[in-house]
């Protein structure tokens, strides 16, 4: 028994009713929710190490036996997805220290950003398939408070659209629990997966698995379920764009490894040409969209829809090694992602709009924010020897080795148009000339420039250590291919079945 | 060692930011040294080299994907580090002077040394995944050099179309070399060496016979055509002399984009042999040869007219790989040194005369040979050696190229294309090259430039092109036998076995020799005529490359433009409906393939007639709300909905979930009131009447697609439920009679606890929601509306239509 995987839960629920309850006075407050991220942060990083060295942990909610009440699970690819997701949210508070308008904290702000933590590791750590709908709930709900606070036009019309959009994946999801429940007649996933695993053939359950596909594709933003994401992600606070570019649409895309890599193994065999025709539509689209835009956070956020393409793709080729590749693409494309949007915010701030065609001149006027946004970009774009390589590369070679030629070829294509619709920022915001006088602009403080800065510096430490960082996501890829070592962690070595029978007897 | 010398490069690239400060002249020789203990360290390993041997170093990088950081120093490798560190300390030491003046020389700088550092990785790879790591390197310091000068529209044109083509060509190379991975490892080598350049070639005939090995080449031809600026990608070299002179002397010359012709002749003794590979590489690299050669004699531009030389020697230098043999293999090798010499220290001719006499224009110069008759004789010497005018390196190599495509072992047609290609150029050069000569520095000076201060330049900046130029003229009249000895390991290398060669410069005479000399002669005839070449009409204005790959990125721009407004229209509606028809695309297909045969319908014994009716009364609810014409109306008709919803909770004895249910109807009723009295009191009709019909067809397929999907899950009978365990264990266990809340506060309490916390982030969120009016400054409101035309006023949607195509 883990029961320590509650401590990720408990510390930020803990932390946001504090921070709540401490509101008036603002460093206290603050205090309550860095030292909360920071708990996260350091439980996570313990995290990756005990699973690296002693394999899965697991802990069961209630002390109930394991297919009947709720278990937590945590594998390699939770506890991957857990760290990255403090690692983000440490430089979401630190950098909206830096920038927010102190009205944000009074009506909640940092509350709601711990809350997100909470949905969000919740549904790293979760081993039951109910309750990972009570997780996105949790999330959403924060996500939309996040996405209105401020209450201009924009954001309520966003928001609103990002709401609805996103309530019609998640009744999908609760529908498809249902459903699968009738059939299978268990929630637990190791349970779901062990009897799962005894239908061979694509029947009912194959329709129920695409509900889940259409579920967690709407959160994850795949074609042609995307449209809230570019809708809504350009009006709230950068800061808030930038988690939410981080973990909103990758716990969709967890989900869709979970429950197809661990759960429906024989359903992920049947859909897995239909996984990559989506993620080659989802990476082509998304980058044409993201050309066709002369905003950078809308052009960020465009491909936000565009990598989500590569994430499938790993799920798609439907091997231990694919999950890996596409796991570490994923990781990857949290940091980079989460880092150009608060690069991109410093140079919204400088000029107040993040229209790119009025901005210009920043490179020498700012050429560390250009530095780092230079590198940012080729991260981005998967040029050596940063993280973004790497992510590319296995991802490719898994491709090939597996003679998908054709999502490997239009996997590179997408990569070149995602350079070029990054490097038209770089021309316009970058290196145009500035069109006004530029000396009476604000500079970028070191708040403003450190979070993105730092995640920079990450995602090239990640490419020049890039063998720790792939061992263990070809580990976590391999936990999570491993049907049988999940359903024996969690039930014990002769499975769910035979506990649920000895149990009835 | 190797790993040293690459590393070293990389690491001193922030040195080059010393060059802020001045004096610059000065610090640039001082940098001049980095360049200059990276030559001596790789003479140091000469001796091995020399003898056949190779040197190798390791250092493990990702071991899982087969990346390493291999080195290996063989003859071939060896050839280009000299020629990349040698020309680079020119190079440091006249961007010094050069730039003098320019505040951003220390960026320059430190770009180019990273740049050098780059390029000296990849000609020293021993493992292609390593060699891909430093080739993109290239591509992106490239990007930066040739992007110096970002103020100008041009620059940053010139510099985006390199790194495209690049870019682009080079993610065709990595597929290419996976699939080369892939191959080696069919062919039975270990998935961990199978990236390494030996493993490869020593695969090469298996290789060869697998079914990988045209997409392969074909993808690793992209690459290195792209790179090396052959036809039809050669535009984004004219393009790249945006560059600052040293960088373009360096980079667009001398090193860089001899890569893809590195890569070619480094894999030549695996993928060569076939069919493919000799056709393609002598139609690509002779079209090339020929049309950079005519296309230079009609420059007026100084670096233009370089620049078209450049890629039409590129595209030699691919014919020689392409035409094979020895004295291909030979040829490469001489030809790569003399080019090298002679055209970095042209470059750095042009620059110097661009940086004093102020224009490069050949209309707008003329007469320099009174002003700076050192330079005239450096450029002398090295236009000479372009033009392989005898006793020159370029002669010589000349003389080696002929003789390869005299001596190549390709059948007929194509042996003597490659003749006719390498004959049209060698007289093209010649009118060139007196083109450039004549216009610069015979007869008399132009007005324009009489009012600049024209003198000869500093020492300093003179004799980075004077050495070069020298040495084009010193080491084939002196050093012959020293030269064939350095060059005779790297020929090896290309033709993959050891091979001992002898340059000479005069052999008696010999049909190539004869070529040679007439070619010169037939030069020389019309070069007297290179005003009236000039003149003649070219091709048309569209047949431009540049001008085609910015129309194909502007239709690739608009096309990405009217899909995405086609798609991301900004109306809820219409979002719905994509979602609500990719469910049915989805899931129903599916359902309709494989879920049809779970269906079950047959008459329940037990259904009562009060079920029934509470049953019936729901679609009229629905039916009875959508057809309603007031608000009141509907919202009772919705309330009817609800109630027999709870209704069957109560049937089905759930009262505690009947109860919840009527109060949260009875909740929405009263906001529903609330919010509709605001609201006018009847609804209106807006939509088409098609629409509303549309619409209703795609509801009624969805609703019996729920209906199919709940019949087929509801009646199935593969798995017991887990339901059993709690009626037991709820009183025992739960302590509690009532299994539902049992279930709820304690055998999945945790989910309770969750939704909990939902109505917690509701309230807060609400809060915010209602209380927080954040200011949107007034210039941002303003800009949002000028710059989105056509948007909903403060509309949060509508992409954003592009004004015109993005600029450089």
């Amino acid at each position: 028994m883990a029961n320590h995987l509650f401590i990720p839960l408990v510390s930020p629920l803990l932390g946001a009713t504090l921070a709540v309850i401490f509101g008036r006075q603002r460093l206290v407050a603050r205090a309550m929710v860095l030292a909360s991220v920071l708990c996260n942060l350091g439980y996570s990083l313990w995290l990756l190490w005990l699973v690296g060295t002693q394999g899965r942990q697991v802990s069961q909610g209630g002390g109930w036996i394991a297919p009947f009440g709720i278990s937590m699970v945590a594998d390699g690819l939770g506890a991957i997805m857990l760290c990255v997701a403090s690692v983000l949210m440490l430089a979401t508070v630190a950098y909206s220290f830096f920038t927010l308008d102190p009205a944000y904290e009074r009506y909640f702000y940092y509350p709601l950003l711990l809350l997100l933590l909470l949905g969000v590791s919740g549904a790293f750590l979760t081993g039951d398939i109910f309750n990972l709908y009570v997780w996105f709930e949790v999330l959403l709900m924060a996500s939309f408070g996040l996405i209105t606070l401020g209450g201009t036009r924009g954001q309520l019309e966003g928001g609103l659209k990002y709401m609805v959009l996103n309530l019609v994946g998640s009744t999908a999801f609760l529908i498809a629990c249902g459903l699968l429940y009738g059939v299978v007649g268990t929630l637990n996933m190791a349970h779901i997966a062990e009897r799962m695993a005894s239908v061979r053939e694509p029947g009912i359950l194959t329709a129920v698995a695409c509900m889940f596909l259409f579920a967690y594709g709407s959160k994850a933003a795949i074609v042609p379920l995307y449209f809230w994401l570019p809708t809504s992600y350009h009006t709230p606070p950068v800061a808030v764009t930038a988690i939410f570019s981080g973990l909103l649409t990758k716990v969709g895309a967890y989900s869709l490894y979970r429950v197809f890599g661990t759960v429906m193994q024989n359903e992920l065999q049947h859909l897995a040409p239909l996984l990559l025709l989506i993620a080659g539509l989802t990476m082509v689209i998304g980058v044409l969209g993201a050309m066709a835009q002369m905003n950078v956070r809308r052009i960020l956020s465009f491909h936000i829809v565009s990598q989500i393409g590569y994430t499938i793709m790993g799920l798609g080729l439907a091997s231990a090694a694919g999950l890996a590749a596409g796991l570490l693409f994923t990781a990857h494309v949290m940091i980079v992602k989460a880092a150009l949007f608060f690069i991109g915010g410093a140079a919204e701030q400088i000029y107040g709009t993040a229209e790119i065609k009025p901005m210009g001149g920043l490179a020498r006027r700012e050429p560390a924010l250009a530095i780092f946004w230079f590198l940012g970009i080729l991260s981005l774009a998967g040029i050596p020897p940063l993280s973004g390589f790497f992510g590319k590369l296995a991802l490719l070679q898994v491709g090939v080795g597996q003679g998908a030629y054709l999502i490997s070829a239009v996997a590179a294509g997408t990569s070149i148009l995602t350079f070029f619709s990054m490097l038209k920022i770089w021309n316009e915001v970058f290196w145009k000339k500035a069109y006004a006088d530029m000396s009476k602009l604000p500079r970028v403080g070191p708040g403003l420039l450190l979070p993105g800065a730092a995640l920079v510096v990450v995602s090239l430490v990640a490419g020049l250590a890039a063998s720790t960082l792939v061992d263990y996501s070809t580990l976590a890829g391999t936990q999570l291919f491993d049907q049988a070592g999940y359903i024996g962690a969690v039930c014990g070595a002769d499975g769910c079945e035979a506990v649920y029978e000895s149990a009835l007897r | 060692m190797l790993i040293a010398l690459v590393l070293l490069a990389l690491a001193s690239a922030p040195l080059g930011l010393l060059a802020r400060r001045e004096p610059r002249p000065l610090i640039g020789w001082l940098l001049a040294l980095i360049p200059l203990a990276l030559f001596a360290g790789l003479c140091s390993q000469l001796p091995t080299v020399l003898a056949g041997g190779r040197v190798d170093a390791a250092l493990p990088w990702v071991p899982a994907m087969g990346l390493e950081l291999r080195f290996a120093l063989d003859g071939l490798s060896m050839l280009f580090a000299l020629i990349i560190t040698g020309i680079g300390v020119l190079i440091l030491g006249y961007a010094g002077f050069y730039m003098d003046k320019d505040p951003g020389l220390g960026r320059f700088l430190a770009t180019l040394i990273l740049f050098m550092g780059a390029m000296l990785g990849l000609v020293l790879a021993g493992n292609v995944l390593t060699m891909f790591v430093f080739w993109e390197l290239t591509s992106v310091t490239s990007y930066l050099l040739i992007g110096y000068k970002h103020d100008y529209p041009e620059a940053r044109r010139g510099a985006q179309q390199s790194l495209l083509i690049t870019g682009g060509g080079g993610l065709a190379l990595l597929v290419g070399l996976l699939i080369l991975g892939q191959a080696a490892q069919q062919a039975g080598v270990p998935a961990t060496e199978a990236y390494r350049f030996d493993a490869i070639i020593g695969a090469g005939e298996a290789i060869r016979q697998s079914p990988l090995y045209a997409p392969a080449v074909w993808l690793v031809f992209l690459g290195c055509f792209t790179k090396s600026a052959q036809l039809p990608f050669h535009f984004w070299l004219p393009g790249a002399m945006q560059a600052p002179t040293p960088a373009s002397a360096f980079l667009h010359s001398a090193t860089m984009v001899k890569a893809g012709v590195y890569l070619l002749a480094r894999l030549a003794p695996g993928l060569g042999g076939t069919a493919l590979w000799h056709t393609t590489l002598i139609l690509v690299g002779g079209a090339t040869f020929v049309f950079g050669a005519i296309v230079a004699c009609r420059q007026f531009d100084i670096k233009a007219l370089l620049a078209y030389t450049t890629l039409s020697m590129l595209g030699g230098l691919v014919l020689l790989i392409g035409l094979g043999g020895d004295y291909g293999a030979e040829a490469l090798a001489v030809n790569i040194l003399a080019h090298a010499l002679y055209k970095s220290a042209l470059f750095m001719v042009a620059g110097i005369i661009d940086h004093e006499a102020g224009t490069r224009d050949l209309k707008r110069l003329g007469g320099m040979r009174a002003y700076m008759p050192i330079t005239m004789v450096v450029a002398a010497l090295a236009l000479l050696s372009q033009m392989a005018i005898p006793v020159e390196l370029g002669f010589v190599a000349k003389e080696w190229m002929l003789e390869a495509a005299l001596e190549s072992p390709q059948p007929a047609p194509l042996r003597f294309l490659g003749l006719a290609a390498i004959l049209t150029a060698a007289v093209a050069y010649i009118v060139a090259g007196w083109r450039l000569f004549r216009n610069v520095f015979l007869g008399q000076p132009h007005p324009d430039v009489l009012q600049h201060h024209v003198e000869e330049p500093k020492f300093g900046m003179l004799v980075a092109p004077a050495l070069p130029a020298l040495l084009s003229l010193v080491l084939p009249v002196g050093f012959l036998p020293l030269v064939s000895q350095f060059l005779s390991p790297a020929a090896g290398a290309v033709l993959g076995e050891p091979l001992r060669f002898e340059l000479y410069l005069y052999h008696g005479v010999t049909p190539a020799l004869l070529l040679s000399l007439s070619a010169i002669v037939v030069g020389g005839l019309l070069a007297t005529r290179e005003r009236q070449i000039a003149a003649l009409p070219g091709a048309p204005a569209w047949f431009n490359g540049g001008l085609l790959f910015d129309r194909l990125i502007d239709g690739m721009l608009a096309f990405a433009t009217s899909l995405t407004r086609r798609t991301q229209v900004g109306r809820m509606r219409a979002y719905m409906l994509y979602s609500v028809l990719a469910f049915l695309g989805l899931v129903g297909l599916p359902f309709l393939l494989f879920g049809l045969g779970a269906v079950r319908v047959g008459a329940d014994s037990d259904l009562h007639f009060y079920e029934i009716i509470a049953t019936g009364l729901i679609p009229v609810g629905i039916l009875a709300t959508i057809t309603a014409r007031s608000r009141l109306g509907a919202i009772i008709a919705v309330g009817v909905v609800g109630a027999m919803v709870s209704l069957f909770f109560v049937l089905f004895s759930a009262p505690d979930l009947a109860l919840t249910q009527l109060l949260i109807e009875v909740l929405s009723t009263v906001f529903l009131l609330l919010v509709f009295s605001v609201l006018p009191a009847r609804f209106e009709s807006l939509s088409p009447s098609w629409v509303r019909w549309r619409d209703a067809g795609i509801a009624i397929v969805f609703g019996a697609l729920m209906t199919g999907l709940v019949l087929a899950t509801a009646t199935s009978e593969l798995f017991p439920p887990l339901a059993p365990y709690f009626l037991a264990n709820s009183l025992a266990e739960g302590k509690g009679a009532n299994v539902v809340n049992v279930i709820l506060v304690d055998f999945r309490g945790f989910d309770t606890m969750g939704e909990i916390t939902v109505l917690f982030i509701a309230v807060l969120g609400i809060f915010g929601l209602l209380r927080f009016r954040r200011q949107v400054p007034i210039a941002v409101r303003r800009s949002q509306h000028a710059v989105i035309p056509g948007a909903p006023v403060g509309g949060a949607e509508a992409a954003t239509p592009e004004e015109e195509p993005v600029k450089g």
